[in-house]
């Protein structure tokens, strides 16, 4: 199959995967419009220094001539940008303008540059979760205990396109300024075997569709300065952006509107980030952001050094400060009808939160083992923690730790994961480490169970003993909508993985990882359960990355996990295995 | 390098933050614990039981009169102890002599608006103290108000109502088990009401449990003996708002008085968590409220007040908890440490019998009661306590049996059970055993036709409505849990803006019936006893002169439903196979471990545990046939149904099993 083939496939599959057109026709061809074609009888006139640039045709790239089906061996063109034009809009490999090949508009040394892309991704997951039946009524009669039937089907489409302008030379130098808009069109559809999992009202039954629009992005990046001949800059963006405070995501790692200066210096040795973070309320079901204020503010500094220690091996220094004052402005129920804020547990009055982070992170490779490690330390105050009933000293800390070898086509890794728990919930200090928004990509990132799924803490108040997309046992309703959490059990996580190259286009990654609490105490406070061991168990998840043309354009992805239950997980939700199995797709242009 | 300058001063900018956190917002507060460090003795059930002595009561009422003196109020005091007996009542000069019942959603009907005497409600609110704890927990009517409402939390919108919703309807005056003291009977007529001298209880109280903030228990040594109520508002309410922090003048003045008798902060309310959340036990802690400093005010002998049934004005000790004075003796009972109600003489109120005859002899016999009670009390002690302190003890609770008409044929308590638990384990027995009936429609139809005081809806009707024309034909068997279902202001229970299930009135703003939902007027649950509880209350005739022998219309039920029903769940009904021959009640742990031990000992592997292998049903044991439980019964609106029980996660305390229930 030929690659512009594919492509016009991709597309097809694109199209009629989500809604962006009624009629999938694999050959879309842009001809209606109107094409305005260069002369090229004319003379064509070079761009010569120190002259008046000569009148610039419109950046139009059916009026290029295909280099390819030229008789000729020379062909004038009128910029370099045309060089390599191969002339087919679809064709992301080739110049393209829609790829940020070829200026749409400006003039010389101040050319616009559009770039676009979409990403479809398809999601189909079966899996296990402890759930409880429910309290006012059930699904089937003869349910008579706690613990209901807890497998559900989750289908997720998610559309992102993605639409940037873009100004200056952004090969050679960084660009001077761009507009990028990135909106995502989410579709979410979860079947459940149980009343009240999808919503509270068990007379709304046990499946819940749900689509939204919201972006992902949708900012101004602006070059503020050069300042060495290195092009080393002072840059800022403004507006919804993805930022991760650190390596792997461990504190912050979100796509929220903001203010954020960045840049570097000393060819490049340093860059350094400060960034403000307002941040908008989410979508229960979707996770897509609100157009609402969570009423919570994050900001961020950190530096970065590069070539710390060894050579190819980087150091990033951090302080993070979070003030979240949803507490004083009422209370918040989810989408699906569950009060989030304050959150469900405890004497649940509400509380607002100041706390700043400590953080030191590295990330490289020392000889051949590579490595990353992070290190926080969290102080400042909860003015009211539910589970303890009154104000907290906040006072925890996380480590993490991954090394990593590779032999040829294996890669073993090793991975410690470290958040303090919270041995004395009544004593007003709150020893449970808690992030602000984390999506971690570690020991197994959403591959593995633990951090893959929200596991209810059923019999202990209406949140997660663990949230989707987290490793932190926070005890929070939800990572979105939920507030940080500082009473909490915490987490030892050791991990051993094997990432196999099987061929070019297909990678295996395998992951082993026990699980124990760092201190149970605070569950046994909201369980009234005493004597909970701290193990949690192992968490087993094996995933296949298969990316049949050796591009992004399109992979697959099947991942299966399962958390066997270890005697303090037993003690809360019994000894059945929990399980996920998912196929994912995605596909880009 | 002007750039690392300009960081350093956002470094040192931020620490500075950081350091302001400390200082926390204005609008959201925080507090200490309820309860005293100080009087944390670790108990567990197991200490010996104190008595509080008169010495002490009045010390108590002089603290509380010094702390209305700091406080410029006049109020209403009362002192119980543990069984109910009222060991003073202290009305100050120019207090309240009335208070207003006020449900403050706007309900109308029921006890919305009556008027009673406030020696009535600070009776009632000493009571609820000392009713709803033990060694293990200490509630107060704070907590009964946190846990009657429609949603627990109240306020907290689509959770399902308070786990003892409708327990304000118990330990009424017109109660079977209840006992009143005849030295303050005199010019009553008590018909059969059970009267005893001394200190034998359970003593009614006069306004059932009550949700007004200002009742606390008291405790020495780790001991729960006996409880404060104070009224001084004029409003007999409850706390709508709780996740505020109230400042309550008659709560403020409980915790002044009960000083040197607080409750262990080991046992509080707020360190018992159910469903993951914490119990109110009072909004203001001891450390936030002045002291009564020496020399305490004299009392004043005319202000120690005479309540016609409870007490002649003078001032008495309590008893001793558990010893034969005072009406609860402690026992013990297939190897587990147990206390049964006991008459003048000592003897055991209710040995077990056998059951009203039924046809083909099917009727309960005394050896399957005793085998019953054996298998529900050892079920119990297994049973890990869901409102009790330390983690892991075993759940203590009140059990009853009765037959199908009602007539206890056994009862047995774990020993230091909750006190309110005896009368309503009664009441949800009964309720079980009579919504399985076979004539249950046409006993509340002839009820409402004979219905002299208050309002009595057609609850036949509706419950037909809702489920189908067999309902109340005793082709189902109903649990509490059940009933309770359709006892809520919300049907799926919880979800704020449903309709109201058939036996509860509709939710005040949601329909222009005459007659809305509020604590203070549940529904059939109240309507049911209106007559019989407002008769000796002075409304409408002051003083009573007869007192009702029933609290339910005995022409038609007889014996039925002597107590009243209960509509929060820890009962199942009794089947011989398909045939209803009784029902058990339980009360005083979690909801769901009251509706395990029932059920759970009720079943075969229960009563196996035990070693009594050939009583009851090979399979069922005495539980109801699975295919006629009321889980069956879909309600009106799509994908929902009754519930039958729900058996708790993690309940056993010598096992780690989940899903006992399942398959029973």
């Amino acid at each position: 199959m030929r690659k512009r083939d594919i492509f016009s496939l991709m597309l097809a599959l694109i199209v009629s995967n989500g809604a962006l057109a009624e009629d999938p026709a694999p050959n879309v061809d842009p001809v209606e419009e109107p094409v305005e074609v260069l002369d090229l009888s004319a003379p064509v006139s070079r761009q010569r220094p120190g002259e008046d640039a000569p009148h610039f045709p419109a950046y139009v790239y059916e009026s290029v001539p295909d280099i390819n089906s030229s008789a000729s061996d020379f062909v004038p063109v009128p910029d370099r940008w045309r060089q390599f034009y191969a002339g087919k809009w679809y064709d992301p490999y080739n110049q393209n303008v829609l790829k940020g090949d070829v200026p749409v508009f400006g003039s010389p040394g101040h050319e616009w540059f559009l770039e676009t892309g979409v990403i479809s991704e398809t999601l189909l997951e079966r899996l296990k979760i402890p759930v409880p039946v429910g309290v006012p009524s059930t699904n089937n009669s003869g349910t008579i205990d706690t613990f209901g039937n807890g497998n559900i089907s989750v289908f997720v489409q998610q559309i992102i396109p993605t639409i940037s302008l873009i100004r200056g030379n952004t090969v050679f130098m960084p660009p001077e300024i761009e507009f990028r808009f990135t909106p995502v069109f989410s579709f979410t559809n979860v079947e459940a075997s149980e009343t009240g999992i999808v919503r509270v009202d068990p007379a709304r039954g046990t499946d819940r569709s749900e689509g939204d629009l919201s972006f992902l992005e949708a900012f101004a990046d602006i070059h503020l300065a050069n300042i060495s001949e290195r092009y080393d800059f002072i840059s800022s963006r403004i507006g919804v952006q993805k930022f991760s405070s650190d390596f792997r995501g461990f504190i912050y790692n979100d796509q929220q509107p903001g203010v954020r200066l960045f840049g570097n210096w000393d060819n490049n040795m340093y860059q350094y980030n400060f960034a403000w973070f307002p941040r908008l309320e989410k979508q229960t079901n979707t996770f897509v952001n609100e157009f609402e204020t969570r009423h919570e503010d994050v900001f961020v500094w950190n530096v970065y050094r590069q070539d710390l220690i060894v050579p190819g091996h980087q150091v990033q220094a951090s302080i993070i400060y979070r003030d979240d004052q949803a507490g004083s402005h009422g209370d918040h129920y989810n989408d699906n009808g569950l009060l989030v804020r304050p959150a469900a547990i405890g004497d649940e009055r509400a509380k607002n939160i100041r706390s700043t982070y400590f953080g030191l992170n590295g990330d490289g490779h020392i000889g051949r083992v590579n490595t990353t490690t992070a290190f926080y330390y969290v102080t400042g105050t909860e003015t009211h923690n539910q589970i303890a009933g009154r104000e907290q000293d906040i006072s925890a800390f996380m480590f993490a730790q991954e090394l990593s070898y590779d032999f040829d086509w294996l890669r073993l890794r090793g991975s410690l994961f470290w958040s303090s728990g919270d041995s004395d919930p009544d004593d007003g200090t709150a020893e449970g480490f808690d992030a602000i928004f984390d999506l971690p990509n570690f020991a197994g990132g959403d591959l593995s169970y633990w951090q893959r799924q929200n596991i209810p803490l059923i019999g202990g108040g209406e949140v997660f003993l663990v949230n989707l997309g987290s490793l932190i046992p926070n005890l929070r309703p939800g990572k979105e909508e939920g507030q940080s959490n500082f009473v909490n059990p915490g987490i030892r996580l050791y991990n051993l993985g094997v990432d196999v190259e099987l061929t070019q286009e297909m990678k295996v990654i395998s992951n082993a990882s026990y699980l124990q609490f760092d201190d149970t105490a605070t569950l046994e406070k909201v369980r009234q359960l005493g004597g909970i061991d701290r193990e949690i168990g192992w968490d087993l998840s094996v995933g296949v990355l298969y990316r049949p043309f050796l591009n992004n354009n399109v992979q697959f992805r099947l991942g299966a996990s399962s958390l066997v239950p270890g005697d303090g997980l037993e003690t809360l939700y019994g000894d059945k295995t929990l399980y996920s199995v998912f196929s994912n797709m995605i596909l880009e242009y | 390098m002007s750039i690392v300058k300009f960081f350093v001063v956002v470094f040192v900018l931020l620490i500075t933050f950081a350091g302001c956190g400390d200082s926390g917002s204005s609008d959201v507060v925080s507090r200490g614990f309820g309860g005293s460090d100080s009087a944390n003795f670790g108990c567990d059930g197991t200490c010996p039981n104190e008595v509080l002595t008169s010495g002490e009561v009045e010390r108590i009422l002089r603290q509380a009169v010094a702390g209305a003196k700091i406080l410029g109020v006049a109020a209403t005091f009362a002192v119980l102890d543990r069984v109910g007996n009222v060991l003073a009542v202290y009305q100050m000069p120019g207090a309240n002599a009335t208070t207003t019942i006020n449900g403050k959603i706007g309900a109308v009907g029921g006890l919305e608006g009556v008027t009673v005497p406030a020696t009535l409600a600070a009776i009632s609110k000493a009571g609820t103290g000392a009713y709803l704890s033990s060694q293990g927990n200490g509630f107060t009517s704070r907590t009964a108000s946190q846990i009657v409402q429609e949603n627990f939390n109240p306020g907290e919108m689509n959770q399902p109502g308070g786990p003892l919703f409708g327990v304000q309807f118990s330990q009424l005056i017109c109660s079977d088990i209840t006992v009143l003291n005849p030295l303050f009977t005199a010019g009553i007529s008590t018909g059969s009401n059970l009267l005893s001298t001394g200190g034998r209880g359970p003593r009614p109280l006069p306004l059932g449990l009550s949700a007004d903030p200002g009742g606390i228990p008291l405790y020495k040594l780790g001991d729960m003996v006996g409880g404060l109520g104070v009224e001084l508002d004029g409003q007999y309410s409850l706390d709508r708002e709780v996740f505020d922090f109230d400042d309550n003048i008659e709560e403020r003045l409980a915790l002044i008085a009960s000083r040197g008798f607080e409750a262990p902060s080991e046992r509080a309310g707020d360190s018992i968590f159910v469903v993951g959340k914490s119990f109110r036990y009072t909004d203001l802690s001891y450390d936030q409220v002045e002291v009564a400093e020496e020399p305490l005010p004299e009392l004043n002998p005319a202000a120690l007040t005479a309540v016609t049934l409870f007490t002649d004005g003078t001032i008495r000790s309590g008893t001793r908890f558990g010893d034969p004075a005072s009406g609860i003796t402690k026992t013990s009972r297939a190897g587990v440490p147990a206390a049964v109600l006991t008459d003048e003489a000592g003897n055991p109120r209710f040995p077990p019998r056998s059951g009203t005859p039924l046809a083909g002899g099917i009727e309960l016999s005394a050896v399957e009661v005793d085998a019953l009670l054996d298998s529900i009390l050892f079920t119990s002690f297994r049973t890990r306590a869901q409102i009790r302190n330390p983690k892991n003890s075993p759940a203590q609770v009140s059990i009853f049996v009765v037959d199908t008409q009602g007539v206890v044929l056994g009862m047995v308590r774990s020993g230091d059970a909750p006190l309110f638990g005896i009368d309503v384990a009664l009441q949800k027995a009964r309720t079980a055993v009579f919504f399985s009936s076979t004539d249950a429609g046409d006993r509340l139809n002839e009820v409402r036709s004979r219905n002299g005081v208050g309002a009595f809806d057609d609850y036949v009707s509706l419950v037909r409505a809702f489920l189908g024309p067999d309902a109340l034909t005793g082709t189902n068997a109903f649990s509490d849990r059940a009933g309770g279902n359709m006892s809520r202001p919300f049907f799926p229970d919880g979800i704020n803006g449903r309709a109201n299930g058939p036996f509860s009135h509709p939710f005040p703003g949601t329909s222009v019936a005459a007659r809305t939902w509020s604590p203070f007027n549940t529904g059939l649950q109240l309507d049911l006893v209106f007559q019989r509880l407002v008769q000796p209350l002075g409304v409408p005739v002051n003083p009573p002169s007869s007192l009702p022998d029933s609290c339910t219309d005995s022409g038609v039920l007889g014996t039925r439903l002597r107590n009243g029903i209960q509509i929060f769940p820890g009962s199942v009904p009794v089947y011989r196979g398909k045939t209803l021959i009784g029902g058990i009640g339980i009360s005083g742990d979690g909801v769901d471990q009251d509706d395990l031990i029932a059920f759970y000992g009720a079943s075969r592997p229960g009563l196996d545990a035990i070693g009594r292998t050939g009583i009851g049903d090979p399979i069922l044991g005495f539980n109801a046939p699975p295919e006629i439980r009321a889980d069956n019964l879909q309600g009106p609106i799509e994908n929902t149904r009754l519930r039958f029980v729900n058996c708790p996660e993690s309940p056993f305390r010598d096992s780690s099993e989940q899903q006992v229930c399942g398959g029973l």
